[in-house]
């Protein structure tokens, strides 16, 4: 019985293509559809279809013509799954250049495995990674999600980097009376819009669209391709209903959905009282509690309890110590409430820039959560997660962005703060004692702030020698040193550091009795933009940041200075580079100065080439040398 | 009496029943291991395994499943010495969950912290901190979430493990990433069993052993026997490190492999079970997967076997095959030394496992008479094999063996870029066993042919501007094509970023042209064309000669290593550059012809440089005779390398004449 089935099935699937000889040829694809493109997104048609307020089915059907090995990403399937929504039937196909069919694949080829984020994962991955036969292969699938649940619809991605798109179609049919609400996002289609007795009709077509290659450093790439974002007015999630049309609904929705359990028992609270008994300020003691948290608590993921919402009681947390972003969060929210300091759980979307939150757009595409302290040094932010990042400092994973405030009245957005250049300070003194033969010493002080001395708690502090090692040579750019004693203060605030050198050789490189020294024994900077030749995307630093330099060389006995470098004062509209070179004859020393300084992290497209030949210039006044000779 | 076989290599000393100093009891701990700020034998490390300890015996079976199951019991205790080290306080412990072969049936677990008076505190880990999770079809996870952990927090688990089997032993590693300060494992075998073991040790370890009688249940009553106490003691181990060029860091994890051997019913009736590679190899020409794969040809071969059975030589007739096999087959990813599709099914789908495929080009290279054998290797990634210990799981891939006349191949068709002659880079530098003939054969896998070969010709103009306009040939052979094809059929834009653009910003490709990626016969060719802008100092102007040389960086600077140096294969580099400065310029004192030799002459640099006039000749090369150093030779290999590096990338000084 079942072979019979399998025979008409397979017969079935014959016919069909014979009757569409080469639907997926290579050869049909517009040449100018291939340039810049890893792949082609042949034919899609997507439908999303809500049946109630919490139940809905997504139906997926898509070709891709994979070009190239750079395209592979089209050739893995990857479907999440849990008590909320589950994956029903899969069909896979394959198809070689000339459009003939070569493999089939069914739900039953996929490997499904435990998947999520953390220590212990909730969710379940239906995974399959097809490998390529050889380029161009196209590969059409076709699937079905039900979901008894929802939050959040899907958005519709248009086009993705380096694909080009032929034909492209989504539909989406709601229930009439929930509707709702979408906004286009770097493109100007619109929805045709019908409706029947029941249900209103949403369909947005595209076509005919080149790959956009993407540039280096272009941060999260949003904003880059055209898509409609999608989202509920009305939910229910876990038998939860909520509106969700205003930022307010969606925070009142949530502090429904989770109930948080946010208050310490009186034994607790005591505790936390008298730790911070001594303090007089709010701000102080807000610091004292944050100090706690960060010696004494670590993070933990753990998406258990509604789709990984519901994070563990403050009493939990206090008690066992650990915690994931909401969980840490929360806690830190009830020890700042049994001080009478109000503060608030944010959600934000931690990650590289630009912002993707649209303040007109009230949806959730958050994923991490952070506290904010409204009354206390003109809002405080506190990242509850981290070990050592410093009190009331946002990194660059979620400063200057949108954060939804859940307050008791709902959600309300607001902006984390900018970091500022001096945020992120790196300071360096060195004296580099010169011998004869070129060998030498020095004596190399550092001083650290924000990223930079997230850098030397996370890769150089504690850490074994070798790896310290590494780290200079690597990351700094010193010479190779012999030997070294690294020292450092944990507790300063500015991470002091100090490093002493013994060193083969110290000049670059010597020409007969002239010895050619670098600037400084490190690198002040060592990264070179990408090509800015007709750049079309913005580009994103990590971080703004300051770093300065002072080393002094003592030349050694017989020796006198030939060249110096000339002073350098390099200016582009978002950054400055400053240095100095002077001889003291008398103390027979060389002090060279430099300041480089980033204001922003965003620099525009059209600003790109000048920064990228600021960047370049900085490089440069490296590899200038100071000649000095032996008389 | 009859003795449990047990075969170990290293420094072993059997100590008889000394007393020994007993592991402190759960839940009970040292202050001065709460107390300790650092490992003492592995400074810096961010947490040290204090107790690691297992012990097996048997326990009632199950009837019709096992006669005897296994009980696997665990402990461990772990200082977290550091914040990085905190994740070590996250413990999940798989267990083969399918058919509830393996079940977890106690664990118990404690966080141990001084609290601000310093007075120890013990806190029991309670259920809602532990989670068991199915991972897939075969695994599940008990998941410890340790409460009240930081920097300096001892924490410590036991469980119990029922195990559906009398045959298998879990094998110990008594090393890990991080250091370990004691590791002992107990097994207690009933004597009927007889057990092999594996052992890869080097440090010194402590062995004790006593018999005892016993009565184990089984599930028809119980039983009286002799039972074997064994146990294997090592101390203080540093953690493995991950270093370049370090093979596999598996093959300096410490640790012992179990493989059952005999059982004795008594009376002298003992069944062998495993005794050497040629039971082995009679078993895996039997077996569904591996040797009866080997007897037919897929359907629609026939044509393609026909028409290689037609070609008169033998090293064409096998290229055939070859090239068809790996045109048509993809691979996907996995290692494996069976056919778990069946080399039919594999074909038909076009894809499957090295297994699959690398059987499938034996099967067709036999059928077309090709005096072809699959060969059972281990790749460098998944470590040494050990040729005295009988264990087929040692290997985690086969390939084709083919013997000609004067000469033999070892053919991988999941490699879509190499030629034919090329040993596979995945595998050189390793211990192959054919599997043919009665007894099979061990066979030495090394390349002499080939290398890793790079040579550069670079060609530059200096004009009065200071800028330098020049052209490149860069050729790579043998391993070097090898690897910088596949790094260009991933991504283009990779492949020249990785390559050909240094961290020198002054100098930039204006055109790079690739040839020779289909063709695996000759030396990849990569033709560039650059302009550079000469640094500068006052008079002076400077270049370096260390162009496009793919020897950029010096990997070797860590002070201390733990493993042996592996490059798989011999290493040839050469530079050969022509400069012209203007006719204004001269060079300032040249750096010398200059040459090195490492003490025992494997490696050789030499460096000559002429200046005639405004043109300048340098000829740089790197030669290597080995392609394996042990971790004692490091210390003078290092300083080689560091001053090879260094006068890799010296500079050439140009200035500009004076008017006299």
């Amino acid at each position: 019985m079942i072979k019979l089935f399998f025979s008409i099935g397979s017969l079935v699937f014959i016919s069909s293509v014979f009757s569409q000889p080469g639907l997926y040829d290579v050869a049909s694809i517009p040449e100018a559809l291939k340039t810049n493109a890893n792949s082609v997104l042949r034919d899609e048609r997507i439908e999303f279809e809500v049946k109630a307020v919490d139940k809905a089915v997504f139906k997926f059907h898509q070709a891709v013509t994979v070009l190239n090995e750079a395209g592979r990403n089209e050739l893995v399937f990857n479907e999440t799954s849990d008590e909320f929504q589950s994956l029903g039937d899969v069909a896979i196909q394959l198809f070689d250049s000339k459009g003939k069919s070569i493999r089939k694949y069914s739900r039953s080829d996929l490997i499904k495995q435990a998947y999520g984020s953390g220590l212990v994962p909730d969710g379940k991955i239906y995974y399959l990674s097809i490998p390529a036969p050889e380029y161009p292969v196209t590969i059409l699938t076709d699937y079905e999600i039900k979901f008894n649940s929802l939050w959040s619809y899907p958005k519709y991605d248009i086009q993705k980097a380096d694909q080009s798109v032929i034909n492209s179609v989504f539909t989406v049919k709601v229930l009439s009376e929930l509707d709702l609400r979408y906004k286009a996002k770097n493109t100007s289609i619109t929805p045709q819009i019908s409706s029947d007795s029941k249900y209103k009709i949403y369909t947005w077509s595209a076509g005919n669209l080149e790959a956009i290659k993407t540039e280096k450093g272009i941060g999260n790439g949003d904003g880059l391709f055209p898509k409609i974002l999608i989202s509920p007015n009305k939910v229910e999630y876990d038998n939860y209903p909520g509106d969700i049309s205003t930022w307010k609904g969606l925070g009142i929705w949530y502090n429904n959905l989770v109930k948080k359990d946010n208050t310490l028992s009186p034994a607790y609270s005591e505790e936390i009282k008298k730790l911070t008994a001594g303090a007089a300020t709010s701000i102080e003691k807000a610091r004292i509690i944050y100090d706690y948290l960060q010696k004494n608590f670590r993070y933990v993921s753990i998406q258990l309890g509604i789709g990984g919402f519901k994070p563990f009681s403050a009493d939990f947390v206090h008690k066992n110590k650990y915690g994931d972003c909401k969980a840490l969060s929360n806690y830190m929210q009830a020890c700042l409430n049994a001080v009478d300091i109000k503060a608030y759980s944010a959600w934000i979307r931690g990650s590289s820039f630009p912002n993707i939150v649209d303040a007109d757009f009230p949806s959730d595409p958050f994923n991490h959560q952070i506290l904010c302290v409204p009354s206390i040094a003109d809002t405080l932010w506190l990242e509850c997660t981290s070990n050592i990042a410093d009190f009331g400092v946002l990194g660059s994973f979620t400063e200057n962005r949108s954060a939804l405030l859940l307050t008791e009245d709902g959600g309300v957005l607001i902006n984390t703060p900018k970091s500022k250049a001096s945020g992120n300070f790196f300071s360096s003194t060195s004296t580099i004692t010169l011998q004869p033969e070129g060998s030498g010493t020095a004596s190399v002080q550092l001083h650290t702030t924000g990223e930079y001395k997230e850098d030397m708690l996370n890769y150089v502090f504690d850490h074994k020698k070798d790896d310290q090692k590494e780290f200079l040579i690597e990351s700094l750019g010193f010479l190779q040193p012999d030997a070294f004693e690294l020292t450092y203060n944990k507790s300063s605030a500015q991470a002091e550091t100090n490093i002493k050198l013994d060193i083969e050789k110290i000049p670059e490189f010597t020409a007969g009795s002239k010895m050619f020294l670098n600037p400084r024994i490190y690198k002040l900077w060592t990264y070179a933009l990408p090509k800015a030749e007709n750049r079309t995307q913005d580009f994103y630093f990590a971080n703004p940041f300051i770093k300065t330099d002072t080393s002094i060389y003592k030349l050694p006995e017989g020796f006198v200075l030939e060249t110096l470098p000339k002073s350098k004062d390099l200016k582009f509209e978002f950054g400055s580079f400053k240095s100095t070179y002077q001889y003291d004859a008398a103390n027979k020393s060389i002090i060279t100065t430099a300041r480089l300084q980033l204001d922003v992290i965003k620099i525009p497209a059209a600003n790109f080439l000048a920064a990228k030949n600021f960047f370049n210039d900085v490089l440069t006044e490296y590899t200038e040398k100071i000649v000095i000779k032996k008389l | 009496m009859k003795r449990i076989l047990l075969l170990l290599l290293a420094h072993v000393f059997v100590t008889s029943l000394t007393a020994q100093k007993n592991l402190p009891a759960l839940g009970k701990i040292d202050k001065a291991d709460l107390e300790m700020k650092d490992c003492d034998f592995d400074k810096g490390a961010v947490a040290v395994t204090l107790i690691d300890w297992g012990n097996v015996y048997y326990d009632r079976g199950i009837e019709g499943v096992s006669f005897l199951n296994t009980i696997y019991e665990k402990r461990e205790r772990i200082k977290i010495l550091k914040e990085s080290g905190l994740s070590y306080a996250d413990v999940s412990i798989p267990y083969y969950d399918n058919n509830n072969e393996e079940k977890i049936i106690k664990l118990d677990a404690y966080t141990y912290n001084l609290d601000d008076a310093g007075n120890i505190k013990v806190t029991e880990v309670n259920k809602s901190s532990t989670y068991s999770k199915r991972i897939n079809k075969y695994f599940s996870k008990m998941i410890i979430a340790f409460p009240e952990v930081k920097a300096g927090t001892v924490i410590e688990y036991k469980y119990k493990m029922e195990r559906k089997t009398d045959q298998n032993l879990k094998s110990w590693f008594f090393q890990d990433r991080i250091p370990t300060r004691y590791s002992e494992y107990q097994i207690n075998i009933p004597k009927f069993y007889r057990f092999s073991v594996q052992p890869t040790v080097i440090d010194s370890i402590e062995v004790k052993e006593e018999m005892n009688d016993e009565l184990i249940s089984t599930h028809k009553g119980s039983l009286s026997t002799q039972v074997l106490k064994k146990n294997f003691i090592m101390r203080n181990l540093i953690g493995i490190r991950d270093e370049p060029f370090m093979g596999s860091p598996r093959d300096y994890q410490q640790r012992l492999e179990f493989q059952l051997s005999q059982v004795d019913y008594g009376d002298g009736n003992i069944v062998d079970l495993r005794m050497g590679w040629s039971d082995i190899l009679h078993d895996l020409k039997e077996d569904n997967d591996f040797g009866k794969q080997l007897e037919w040809a897929p359907s629609n071969t026939e044509i393609l076997i026909k028409e290689a059975a037609a070609i008169k030589n033998q090293e064409a007739r096998m290229k055939l095959i070859y090239t068809y096999v790996r045109k048509n087959m993809s691979w996907n990813g996995d290692d494996d030394i069976y056919s778990g599709e069946g080399i039919n099914t594999a074909f038909k789908k076009h894809e499957g496992s090295s297994g699959d495929i690398n059987l499938l080009l034996v099967c067709l290279l036999k059928k077309a008479n090709v005096d072809a054998a699959p060969i059972l290797l281990s790749t460098r990634e998944n470590g040494l094999v050990n040729k005295h210990y009988p264990f087929l799981k040692q290997f985690n891939t086969v390939m084709a063996y083919v013997k000609l006349s004067d000469k033999y191949f070892i053919l991988d068709a999941t490699d879509k870029v190499s030629n034919y002659t090329l040993t596979p880079e995945s595998i050189v530098n390793t211990l192959g066993y054919i599997a043919d003939g009665e007894a099979g054969e061990w066979l030495d896998i090394i390349d002499q042919r080939h290398k890793y070969k790079v040579m550069t010709a670079v060609h530059g103009e200096i004009d009065t501007a200071g800028i330098m306009k020049g052209e490149a040939l860069v050729n790579c052979n043998g391993y070097a094509r090898k690897q910088r094809c596949d790094t260009y059929l991933k991504n283009k834009d990779n492949f020249k970023a990785t390559y050909f653009s240094s961290a020198n910003t002054a100098l930039k490709i204006d055109e790079l042209i690739v040839n020779n990626v289909e063709a695996d016969s000759l030396p990849l060719e990569q033709k560039v064309k650059f302009s550079a802008v000469l640094n500068s100092s006052g008079n002076y102007s400077y270049f370096n000669m260390n162009l496009f040389s793919d020897l950029d960086k010096n990997p070797f600077v860590a002070d201390d290593r733990m493993a042996d140096i592996d490059f798989g294969f011999l290493q040839d580099f050469s530079m050969f550059g022509n400069y012209t400065i203007p006719q204004d310029y001269v060079f300032e004192e040249l750096p010398g012809n200059f040459s090195m030799i490492m003490p025992d002459t494997s490696i050789i640099f030499t460096r000559n440089i002429q200046a005639d006039e405004n043109l300048l000749n340098v000829r740089m090369t790197v030669e290597f005779k080995r392609t394996f150093y042990q971790v004692s030779d490091y210390p003078e290999f290092a300083a080689f390398y560091k001053k090879l590096f260094a006068k890799l990338n010296e500079q050439i000084v140009i200035k500009k004449k004076t008017n006299l």
